[in-house]
C-alpha cells in the first residue's frame, strides 16, 4: 500500500506548472498600493470622510450615462420603499445563497433573524460601504451595463479586496439577473460587464424599473482586530454610522506568532440599490413565467433555512426526555455552533469515541425537530466476521426527505452513510455504507445541492462492514445479537454569502466626493448603509432509528 | 529595498515552483494555481508581520493558498447554480504528461469536491489536525471529518487502499468509523 501523504507530495513536485509563473513585482505593486490608499484614507479620515468604494454605474454610451443621472435622495428614498427591510432600523435584509433566480431579496419571517449580537463586532474595525453613483441610468432591453468599480481609499480595505463582485438585478424584490467581475485584479478600479439578459434563459429583461445592488468581500485579517484600532468616526459626512464588523472565521486569540496565517475573518458589503430603467413598454407581470412556481399565494417565496432559524428551531424542541429509540422516531443532536465556542464535545455526538474504550450514550440534550424523514429497508440479519458482513453485502437505498417548510441549502447531494448500532442505550458499533457508484466528475457536477421543501436526495448502497466501538477488541469486537439501527444525517447551516444588516440605521448621505474616476463620480453620490457578513454556523445531526438487525 | 519585499522576492526566487506545486495539489489547475499564489503572496505580504521569517513566510502562504481557494468556492456556489444558462459545457480535459500514478492521482482529487479536497490536502499534505483545519478554512469541525471521511473513501475507490487512511482523525475526541474498518 502507498500513503496518502506521500502521494499529494509526489503530484506537487511534479505537478504540471512549468508554464505557469507568479511574479514578486506585480504582487509588490498591488501591496504598495494598498499601502499607499491606506495611508491617504488615514488621512482623509482626519477630515471626516469615511472610507468608502465607491462605484460608479454608467451607461457604455457616457454622455447618455451622465446625462440619465437623476436625483440622488429620490433614489435613495425609492430604494428604501422598495426595500424596507434594508431601510428599516432595526430591521435587516439578506442575501444569501438563495439569491439567485426568482428568489426574494429579504428572507426570513422574523426580521430579527439577521440582526447582528452586539458581541459579535469587533470594535475599532473599519468597515467601507459601497457607494452606487447614478441612480437611475437609462438602459434598452438586453443592453449591457458598464458597472465602474473604484476604490477610493480605505485605511485597512483598499488592496484588501478578494475575487469577484456581484451585481444583482432585482424586480419587485426578486433576483432577475445577476453577474460577477473581478475589478480588483490590477488597480484599485475596474470594471465589470452587466448584460441585461434574465438568469433563467438569457432573454433581454423586459421594459421596467428594477434595482441593482453589488456586492464584494474582503479579508479582515485577524491583525486587524489586535492592531491598534484607526481612528474611525462615529459618525461620517452629516451622520453615517460607524459601522460593526461582524463574526470571525478564525480563532487569533489561541494562536501564536509561530503558527501559520489564521484564517482572516471575511467581509461582505453590500450597496444600497439603485433604479434602472429599461425603456419601452413592458407586461404586466413580466417574470410570471419564470417566478410562477417559486411564489406561494402571498407572493412570498419560500424561506432558506438560516443559522438562526435553525437554532430557534433546534431550541423549540429540545427535551431532556431520553430517547428509546422507537424505530421511525427521530432526535437531532446540535454538534457545532459558532456562536458558543466549545459546543463540540463527545456530549453533542452520538458513536464510537476515539478516547474510550467504549461507545458513548446518546445526548442527554437532544430535540425533536421534524425536519427530515429518512426511509430505508434494512436486512434483518447479517452475518458478520472480524468485521466483514459476509453474506452479499446487502443493498440499501437511503432516502432522505425534507420534511420542513425551508430550503436547506448546501447540503450534500446523497444522504449521509453513517449507522450507528446501539445495544442499552450504548453505541457499540459504527458502519458506513458503500457507495455502489464511481465517484461523480466535477466537470459540470454540483456537490453540493439545495433540498426545497419536500425535495429528497437518496442513494443505493451496499452494507460492507462493521467496526466495533472497542478498539482493543479489534475488528471482531461487535458481537452477535439484536441491536438498534441508526442513521445519522448531518445538516451544515451556514451563512456563506447571507449579507446582514449590522448598521443600527442606514443614514444616506449626500455629499460631493470627487474622488471617483468615472464621468459620473463628479456628481452627488449616495452612500450605503453598510452591511457586513456574519460568518455564521450551526452543525446538527439527525439521529433516525431505523429498527432493529440481528448480527450472527 | 523594504525588508518584506526583500523577504517575498526570495521566496518567490527559491520556492516558486514549490508553491505552485502546492497550490496544483490544492486545486487542480494550473492556471487557477498562478492565481492563488499570486494573490497569496499579496494576502500574506500586504500585512507587515514582525519575525517573518523564510519557512513562516512560506507557511502563511501555503495556508493563504487553502483559503483562498475555499473562497473562491464558496463565492461561486450561488454563481454555479445559474452559470449553466449562459455558459456550454466544457469538458476540462489534462492535456499535461503525467506519469501513470500521477495521473491517477490528479483525477481522483479531480474527483473531489473543493471543500473535500482542500481538506484532504491539509490534513495529509500539511498534517493540520481537523480542528485547525475547521479554523483554517471556517468550517464546523463535524463537517472537516465528513469532508475526510468522503474523500479518503472516493481515493480509495480509485487509488487502492492507503496506509494511512485511518490517520485521518486521529488525536480526535470523537470518530467516524474508519478506525479498524474491514477492508
Amino acid at each position: 500500500m502507498t500513503k496518502l501523504a506521500d502521494i499529494l507530495r509526489a503530484l506537487a513536485e511534479r505537478a504540471p506548472v512549468d508554464d505557469a509563473s507568479v511574479t514578486a513585482t506585480l504582487a509588490a505593486r498591488r501591496i504598495k498600493r494598498g499601502r499607499r490608499a491606506r495611508i491617504a484614507a488615514n488621512t482623509t479620515a482626519a477630515l471626516g470622510v469615511a472610507a468608502v468604494i465607491a462605484l460608479a454605474v454608467i451607461h457604455p454610451d457616457a454622455v447618455a450615462g451622465v446625462a440619465a443621472l437623476g436625483d440622488h435622495g429620490s433614489a435613495q428614498d425609492s430604494s428604501a420603499d422598495r426595500y424596507p427591510a434594508m431601510a428599516d432600523s432595526g430591521a435587516s435584509a439578506a442575501l444569501g445563497p438563495q439569491a439567485v433566480c426568482g428568489t426574494p431579496l429579504s428572507a426570513g419571517p422574523d426580521p430579527t433573524t439577521w440582526t447582528v449580537p452586539s458581541d459579535q463586532t469587533i470594535p475599532g474595525a473599519t468597515v467601507p460601504g459601497l457607494t452606487l453613483n447614478s441612480p437611475t441610468p437609462g438602459a434598452d432591453p438586453g443592453a449591457v451595463l458598464t458597472l465602474e468599480v473604484a476604490s477610493t481609499g480605505s485605511p485597512d480595505v483598499a488592496g484588501q479586496w478578494e475575487g469577484d463582485v456581484t451585481a444583482w438585478v432585482m424586480w419587485n424584490g426578486y433576483v432577475v439577473a445577476t453577474t460577477q467581475g473581478n475589478p480588483w485584479a490590477d488597480t484599485d478600479a475596474g470594471t465589470i460587464s452587466l448584460a441585461l439578459v434574465n438568469c433563467w434563459d438569457g432573454a433581454a429583461l423586459p421594459a421596467g424599473n428594477y434595482d441593482v445592488l453589488v456586492t464584494g468581500h474582503y479579508a479582515h485579517s485577524d491583525s486587524d482586530v489586535t492592531d491598534p484600532a484607526p481612528v474611525e468616526p462615529a459618525a461620517i459626512g452629516s451622520g453615517i454610522l460607524a459601522p460593526a464588523v461582524v463574526g470571525s472565521a478564525s480563532d487569533s486569540a489561541t494562536r501564536s506568532e509561530s503558527e501559520p496565517a489564521p484564517a482572516a475573518t471575511v467581509v461582505y458589503v453590500v450597496s444600497n440599490p439603485i433604479e434602472l430603467v429599461i425603456s419601452g413598454e413592458g407586461p404586466d407581470d413580466p417574470f410570471a413565467n419564470y417566478l410562477h412556481d417559486d411564489r406561494d399565494p402571498g407572493g412570498t417565496a419560500s424561506t432558506v433555512l438560516s443559522p438562526q432559524m435553525a437554532r430557534d428551531s433546534y431550541a423549540r424542541g429540545i427535551t431532556s426526555e431520553p430517547w428509546t429509540m422507537t424505530p421511525g422516531t427521530q432526535r437531532v443532536v446540535l454538534g457545532y455552533d459558532s456562536r458558543a465556542d466549545g459546543l463540540w464535545t463527545s456530549n453533542t455526538y452520538f458513536g464510537c469515541s476515539w478516547t474510550s474504550d467504549s461507545g458513548s450514550r446518546f445526548p442527554a440534550e437532544s430535540a425533536t425537530w421534524p425536519i427530515l424523514e429518512v426511509t430505508t429497508v434494512l436486512p434483518r440479519q447479517i452475518e458478520v466476521s472480524y468485521g466483514w458482513v459476509v453474506d452479499g453485502n446487502p443493498r440499501v437505498d437511503v432516502t432522505v426527505t425534507n420534511t420542513s417548510s425551508t430550503t436547506i441549502a448546501n447540503i450534500w447531494h446523497e444522504p449521509d452513510t453513517s449507522l450507528v448500532l446501539v445495544k442499552d442505550g450504548v453505541a457499540v458499533a459504527e458502519a458506513s455504507l458503500v457507495n455502489t457508484t464511481a465517484p461523480t466528475a466535477m466537470a459540470g457536477f454540483a456537490p453540493f445541492t439545495s433540498l426545497g421543501s419536500h425535495e429528497n436526495i437518496s442513494g443505493t448502497y451496499l452494507w460492507r462492514d462493521i467496526v466495533g466501538c472497542t478498539p482493543s477488541a479489534g475488528r471482531d469486537g461487535i458481537q452477535a445479537g439484536t441491536y438498534t439501527v441508526l442513521h445519522r444525517q448531518s445538516i451544515d447551516v451556514d451563512d456563506s454569502g447571507y449579507i446582514v444588516n449590522a448598521a443600527a440605521e442606514p443614514v444616506p448621505v449626500t455629499g460631493d466626493w470627487g474622488n471617483a474616476s468615472s464621468a459620473a463620480s463628479s456628481s452627488k453620490v449616495v452612500t450605503s448603509a453598510p452591511m457586513t457578513l456574519a460568518p455564521d454556523m450551526v452543525s446538527f445531526a439527525v439521529y433516525t432509528s431505523l429498527g432493529t438487525i440481528t448480527i450472527t | 529595498m523594504a525588508e518584506w519585499l526583500e523577504e517575498m522576492e526570495r521566496l518567490v526566487r527559491e520556492r516558486e515552483k514549490a508553491l505552485l506545486g502546492y497550490a496544483f495539489v490544492v486545486c487542480g489547475d494550473s492556471s487557477l494555481a498562478q492565481d492563488l499564489v499570486q494573490d497569496a503572496l499579496v494576502k500574506t505580504f500586504s500585512r507587515p508581520r514582525a519575525g517573518l521569517g523564510a519557512a513562516k513566510a512560506e507557511a502563511y502562504v501555503r495556508r493563504a493558498i487553502a483559503t483562498l481557494y475555499v473562497d473562491r468556492y464558496r463565492r461561486q456556489v450561488r454563481w454555479q447554480r445559474v452559470q449553466h444558462l449562459f455558459r456550454p459545457p466544457v469538458d476540462v480535459e489534462s492535456t499535461t504528461p503525467f506519469s501513470d500514478l500521477s495521473a491517477d492521482v490528479a483525477t481522483a482529487l479531480a474527483d473531489l469536491a473543493p471543500r473535500v479536497r482542500a481538506c484532504v490536502v491539509l490534513r495529509y499534505f500539511d498534517d493540520l489536525t481537523v480542528p485547525d483545519i475547521a479554523a483554517q478554512l471556517g468550517l464546523a469541525p463535524g463537517s472537516v471529518k465528513r469532508y475526510l471521511s468522503d474523500g479518503l473513501r472516493a481515493l480509495e475507490l480509485r487509488l487502492g487502499a492507503l496506509d494511512d487512511a485511518d490517520h485521518a482523525l486521529a488525536g480526535e475526541v470523537t470518530a467516524t468509523g474508519h478506525e479498524g474498518r474491514a477492508r
